[in-house]
C-alpha cells in the first residue's frame, strides 16, 4: 500500500476545481474546455506529450494563469479573487521541472526556506533558521548542503530544497510539474519516494504532471490523458493504463511498453508531433 | 558538494561543428595582475594626497620657472604657469575618479532600480514609455548634452566647495547614465522573472516589492557592476575630453583633460605637459579595464 | 587489464576478427589530468545492437566519442587501452585517419536538438553535402529521396527544402539519422538520440533504427540513461558506473536477473520496471563525479553488500561462461 488517502468523510470537499477552463497566450489556445476536481489527499496525474497543454493546465490550477474562459477555484473561491498575500495562497504550492531555475542562485538553502517561513508562515526570524534546517533535513538534505548555494548542489539535492520550500507552510495540495524529468533514474526514485512519504505524513493531495506513464502509474490514483489541449480520457490510473479506451491513450501506452503498435507499417508511423 | 548532475543533459555539438582552430583564444589574465591593476589607482590617489606634502609644492601655486623640462626637482616638469606637473597629475586623479565613481555609482543604482521596477510593473505602458525615453536619451549625442548643461549651469559655478564645472558634469552624467543601466537591468529582470524561482515566490505570496528588491535586484546588480566598471573608464575619458574642450572642470583645479588642453598648443616645446596626464589617463583606463574583465569573468563563472 | 571479449569471433587474446566492428579494450580517458573513464572493455560485432547505460558521471558519452575520434574536441585524451574500428587500431589515429572512417564505417547520431543540424542551411543541402562526400558523382537528388524514404520521412520533397527549425523534433531526428547512414556505416552510435523526444516519437525512431539495422546490416550502439529504451531495442547491454563497465549481459536477462548491485539498484528504482503497487527501492546518495571516486569499488559507498574486500581495489570485469560479465568481487556470493 503505497498511496495515502484521506478518510472518506472529507471526500466531498474540493480543494481546487477547474470549470470548463480554456487557457491560452495571446491568440493561441493551449487548453480547451477542461474540467477537473482535486479532492484532499488524492493523487491525480496529468499525462500528455509536449504541446498537450498539461503544464499550462498546472499553472492555472496553482493560480498563476488567468483562464480565457471558465474559472479555477480554490476552496470555492476563484483564484482571481485571491490576492498575493491571501493565506489561501499557501494551501496550493508547486514543484518545478528544472530545480536550478527554481532556486535563487544567490541564496543558500537555509536562507531560502527561512525567508518563506518568516514571510509566509509568520515564523519569528529567530526561529526560522533552525526550523528551515529541520525541514531541509526532513527533505533528505545532509548537513553541509543545507548552507550551500544551488550551484554547489546536485540536481537531486536542489529538488529537495524546492520540495522543502513547497511544504514549509503546510499546504494541502502540491502540484508537481515534471519534477523528476531532468534527474537521473536513481535520483528520480529518491524524489518520488520522498513525495510518497510526505504525502503519507501530511495527508497532502498531489497533482503530478508527467510524460512518463510509468511514474504516473506508480504515483497516482486517477489520471487524465491530454492531447492538443483536450482531455481525451480520464479515470483510475490503473484502468486507464492497462485498459485504455481512447485510441490516443492506446498509442501512448504502447509507446511506453515498446510493443508493436497497430500502425507499424512502413509509412504508417504516427504523425510526428 | 557534488556539482550538478543531470541525466541526458550532455548536448554535444554535431561532429565537426566545433573545430579547434575556430575557438577564440581567451587571453588569460593572471590573478596577480588583477591585484596590481586594483592597487595602481589606489596608489595614484594616495600619492595625490601625499605628494604636495612630500614635495612641498601645491597644486595651484606657481612654484618654479614655467615650462621647465622634467628634472630631479620636477620629475614631470612644470606648466606654463610654473606649477609642478607631478603634483598636479596625481592630484587630478581625485577629480576624475570622483566623477567616475559618483557618476557611475548613482547612475547604476538609479538606472537599475528603474529598470527592475519597470520590468515588474503590471502596467505595460509604463514599461514602454520609460524604455522609449531611455532610447531617446541614449540616442542623443552626449557631448552636446554636456555642453548644453555647462551653458545652463555655467562653468563658473562652484557648488558645495566642488571645483567649478563639476555640478554641470554630474548632472549631465546622471541624466544620461541612468538610461543604459535601466535598459540593461530591465532586460535582465525580464529574463529573471521568467525563471521558476520568481514564479515560486509569487505563488508563495511574496509581494512584488520583495521579489524585485530582495531577489531580482541583487542578481541584476552583480552583473551591472561589471558593466559599471567599464563605464567608469568611459566616464573618466569623457570628463577629460569635456575639460579638453573647455566645458568640463574649470581651472585652477587640476584635471587631466584640462592639463592636456593647456599643453596642446605647446606640444613642441613642452611635450611633458601633455604626455604625463595622458599617461596617467591611459594607465587608469587600463587598470579599470583589467578589473572589469576580471569581474565579468567572476560573474560568468558563478552563473 | 584487458579481459577476453564477450563475443564469438573474438579470440581470447583480444584480437579482432572481421566479425567485430568495434572494440574497446581497457580504455582509460582523462580530461585535463582528471580521469573520467577508467577501464572500459566493450566489443560490438557486426549487425549487433548493444546498449550502453549509465547515469551522469558514468563516462558513457565520452566512451562513445572515443569510438568516433571526437575526444580532442572536448579536451579529452586516451591515457591507456585501445580502440579498434573494423580491425584497425585507432587509439592514436589522427583526425585525417578518423575522417576516412567517419560516415563510412562509424557514424554518430547525437541527441535531438537544433544544434545537430546547421540551422542556416536547408536540410536538402546538408544531405547533398554528405552524399557527395562519399560519392562525388552521385545523383544527390535521387539519393536524398532514397535516404529520406529509408528513414520514413513523410513528404520528403518538402523536408528537403525546409530549414531545420521548421521541422518537428522527430523529423529532425530522422534527418540526422539520414545524414548518419548516407555513407552506409557499419556501426551507428546513437548517443541519447531519443531522449528529448515524446514517447510515441521515441518509439517510432527506435523502430526505425532497428529496421535500418536489418536493412543495412549495421551494428548499433544505443547510449541512454533510459533503461526501457535500451531493453527493448538491444541484444546486449553494458552498464557503466563511475567510469567503468560494471556489468554486461543479454538485454533479456540483465534487468530480470542482474548480477551487479548497481544494476539491481537501477532496476529496482525505475518505475517502468517495477510492478505497480510495489514500492520503489531507491539507492541512497548521488552518483560520484570524476575526482570523487572511491579507491576500491566505486559503487561501494552506496552498496548494500559492501564488505572490506570491496574497498581494496577496483574489481575486474570477469566474463562468465555464458558470455555475461560482471565487475563485483562478491558477485558469486550475493543473490540479488
Amino acid at each position: 500500500m503505497t498511496r495515502a488517502s484521506r478518510p472518506a468523510g472529507l471526500a466531498s470537499e474540493v480543494l481546487v476545481a477547474a470549470d470548463a477552463v480554456s487557457l491560452g497566450y495571446g491568440r493561441t489556445i493551449v487548453v480547451r474546455d477542461v474540467s477537473l476536481h482535486i479532492r484532499p489527499g488524492t493523487a491525480t496525474g496529468i499525462a500528455g506529450e509536449s504541446g498537450s497543454g498539461k503544464s499550462t493546465l498546472a499553472k492555472a490550477l496553482v493560480g498563476d494563469l488567468t483562464p480565457m474562459a471558465g474559472r479555477v477555484t480554490v476552496n470555492g473561491r476563484s483564484w482571481s479573487d485571491v490576492h498575493r498575500r491571501d493565506p489561501e495562497r499557501r494551501r496550493v504550492q508547486m514543484i518545478f521541472q528544472d530545480p536550478y531555475s527554481a532556486l535563487n542562485p544567490r541564496m543558500t538553502a537555509r536562507q531560502a526556506i527561512s525567508e518563506t517561513l518568516t514571510v509566509v508562515c509568520g515564523v519569528p526570524r529567530a526561529e526560522a533558521g533552525q526550523r528551515a534546517g529541520e525541514l531541509l533535513t526532513r527533505a533528505g538534505l545532509s548537513g553541509a548542503a543545507i548552507d550551500a548555494r544551488p550551484h554547489r548542489l546536485s540536481g537531486g539535492q536542489r529538488q529537495r530544497v524546492v520540495i522543502a520550500r513547497a511544504i514549509a507552510c503546510e499546504p494541502d495540495l502540491l502540484i508537481a510539474d515534471e519534477p523528476t524529468s531532468s534527474l537521473d533514474v536513481s535520483i528520480q526514485a529518491q524524489i518520488l519516494d520522498l513525495l510518497v512519504d510526505l504525502r503519507e505524513e501530511r495527508g497532502l493531495a498531489l497533482v503530478l504532471v508527467s510524460h512518463d506513464l510509468a511514474v504516473l502509474r506508480h504515483m497516482t490514483d486517477t489520471c487524465l490523458i491530454m492531447r492538443d489541449g483536450n482531455v481525451v480520457e480520464r479515470g483510475p490510473t490503473e484502468r486507464v493504463l492497462s485498459q485504455p479506451q481512447h485510441e490516443y491513450t492506446r498509442t501512448l501506452v504502447a509507446a511506453h511498453q515498446g510493443e508493436e503498435t497497430s500502425v507499424g507499417s512502413h509509412h504508417g508511423a504516427e504523425e510526428d508531433t | 558538494m557534488t556539482a550538478t548532475t543531470q541525466a541526458g543533459s550532455q548536448t554535444e555539438p554535431a561532429p565537426g561543428l566545433r573545430r579547434r582552430s575556430w575557438r577564440l583564444r581567451r587571453i588569460h589574465v593572471p590573478s596577480w595582475l588583477v591585484v596590481v591593476a586594483a592597487a595602481i589607482p589606489i596608489l595614484i590617489v594616495i600619492l595625490g594626497f601625499l605628494l604636495p606634502t612630500i614635495t612641498g609644492y601645491s597644486t595651484s601655486a606657481f612654484v618654479a620657472q614655467p615650462l621647465q623640462a622634467p628634472s630631479w626637482a620636477h620629475p614631470f616638469g612644470t606648466d606654463q604657469f610654473g606649477r609642478d606637473i607631478l603634483v598636479r597629475c596625481f592630484a587630478a586623479s581625485h577629480i576624475d575618479y570622483l566623477v567616475a565613481v559618483v557618476g557611475v555609482g548613482i547612475s547604476a543604482t538609479l538606472g537599475s532600480l528603474i529598470g527592475v521596477a519597470v520590468a515588474s510593473t503590471r502596467l505595460k505602458w509604463i514599461d514602454w514609455a520609460v524604455m522609449r525615453i531611455a532610447d531617446a536619451v541614449i540616442a542623443f549625442p552626449f557631448i552636446v548634452l554636456a555642453l548644453a548643461f555647462v551653458v545652463v549651469f555655467g562653468s563658473d559655478t562652484g557648488f558645495l566647495g566642488l571645483p567649478q564645472g563639476m555640478p554641470a558634469l554630474f548632472a549631465a552624467f546622471l541624466l544620461v547614465g541612468w538610461a543604459y543601466y535601466a535598459r540593461l537591468a530591465r532586460s535582465q529582470a525580464v529574463s529573471l522573472r521568467s525563471r521558476d524561482f520568481v514564479t515560486a515566490a509569487r505563488l508563495m505570496g511574496y509581494s512584488n516589492a520583495r521579489i524585485s528588491l530582495r531577489h531580482v535586484m541583487p542578481i541584476v546588480m552583480a552583473t551591472t557592476m561589471a558593466y559599471a566598471v567599464g563605464d567608469a573608464i568611459i566616464t573618466v575619458s569623457l570628463t577629460a575630453s569635456l575639460s579638453f574642450l573647455g566645458a568640463g572642470i574649470g581651472p585652477p583645479a587640476p584635471e587631466w583633460g584640462q592639463m592636456m588642453f593647456d599643453g596642446r598648443s605647446l606640444l613642441e616645446i613642452a611635450w611633458w605637459m601633455t604626455l604625463f596626464p595622458a599617461l596617467l589617463l591611459v594607465v587608469s583606463g587600463l587598470c579599470l579595464a583589467i578589473i572589469a574583465d576580471h569581474s565579468i569573468k567572476r560573474i560568468e563563472d558563478r552563473a | 587489464m584487458i579481459d577476453s571479449h564477450v563475443r564469438d569471433g573474438a579470440g581470447p587474446d583480444g584480437e579482432a576478427t572481421s566479425a567485430t566492428v568495434a572494440e574497446i579494450g581497457g580504455l582509460a580517458i582523462s580530461i585535463a589530468g582528471r580521469e573520467i573513464v577508467s577501464r572500459v572493455d566493450l566489443a560490438i560485432a557486426a549487425s549487433e545492437s548493444v546498449g550502453l547505460v549509465g547515469e551522469s558521471g558514468s563516462g558513457k558519452s565520452v566512451t562513445c566519442r572515443s569510438l568516433i575520434g571526437m575526444l580532442g574536441f572536448i579536451g579529452a585524451s586516451i591515457t591507456s587501452g585501445q580502440v579498434r574500428i573494423a580491425g584497425r587500431d585507432m587509439t592514436s589515429a589522427s583526425q585525417r585517419q578518423w575522417r576516412q572512417l567517419r560516415g563510412t564505417t562509424v557514424s554518430l547520431v547525437p541527441q535531438a536538438s537544433l544544434a545537430g543540424l546547421d540551422p542556416l542551411i536547408r536540410v536538402g543541402a546538408q544531405l547533398s553535402e554528405v552524399i557527395r562526400r562519399f560519392d562525388s558523382r552521385a545523383d544527390t537528388a535521387a539519393r536524398s529521396l532514397e535516404l529520406l524514404d529509408q528513414v520514413q520521412m513523410r513528404r520528403p520533397g518538402e523536408v528537403l527544402r525546409a530549414y531545420p527549425h521548421e521541422l518537428s523534433g522527430g523529423m529532425r531526428q530522422r534527418a540526422m539519422i539520414a545524414l548518419a547512414i548516407a555513407g552506409r556505416p557499419k556501426l551507428l552510435i546513437a548517443d541519447e538520440a531519443t531522449t528529448a523526444l515524446d514517447a510515441t516519437v521515441q518509439r517510432s525512431v527506435l523502430q526505425l533504427l532497428t529496421r535500418l539495422r536489418a536493412e543495412l546490416g549495421m551494428a548499433l550502439l544505443l547510449v541512454s540513461h533510459d533503461l526501457g529504451v535500451v531493453r527493448t531495442a538491444t541484444d546486449r547491454v553494458a552498464v557503466m558506473y563511475a567510469g567503468t563497465v560494471v556489468e554486461q549481459a543479454a538485454s533479456t536477462r540483465i534487468f530480470n536477473r542482474p548480477r551487479h548491485p548497481y544494476t539491481a539498484g537501477l532496476t529496482a528504482a525505475d518505475p517502468a520496471l517495477v510492478p505497480p503497487g510495489q514500492r520503489l527501492r531507491s539507492l541512497l546518495g548521488d552518483p560520484p563525479q570524476p575526482g570523487a571516486w572511491a579507491a576500491g569499488c566505486r559503487f561501494a559507498p552506496r552498496c548494500g553488500y559492501r564488505q572490506e574486500v570491496c574497498d581494496e581495489s577496483l574489481p575486474p570485469l570477469i566474463v562468465a561462461a555464458d558470455g555475461d560479465a560482471v565487475a563485483c568481487v562478491r558477485a558469486a556470493e550475493i543473490s540479488l
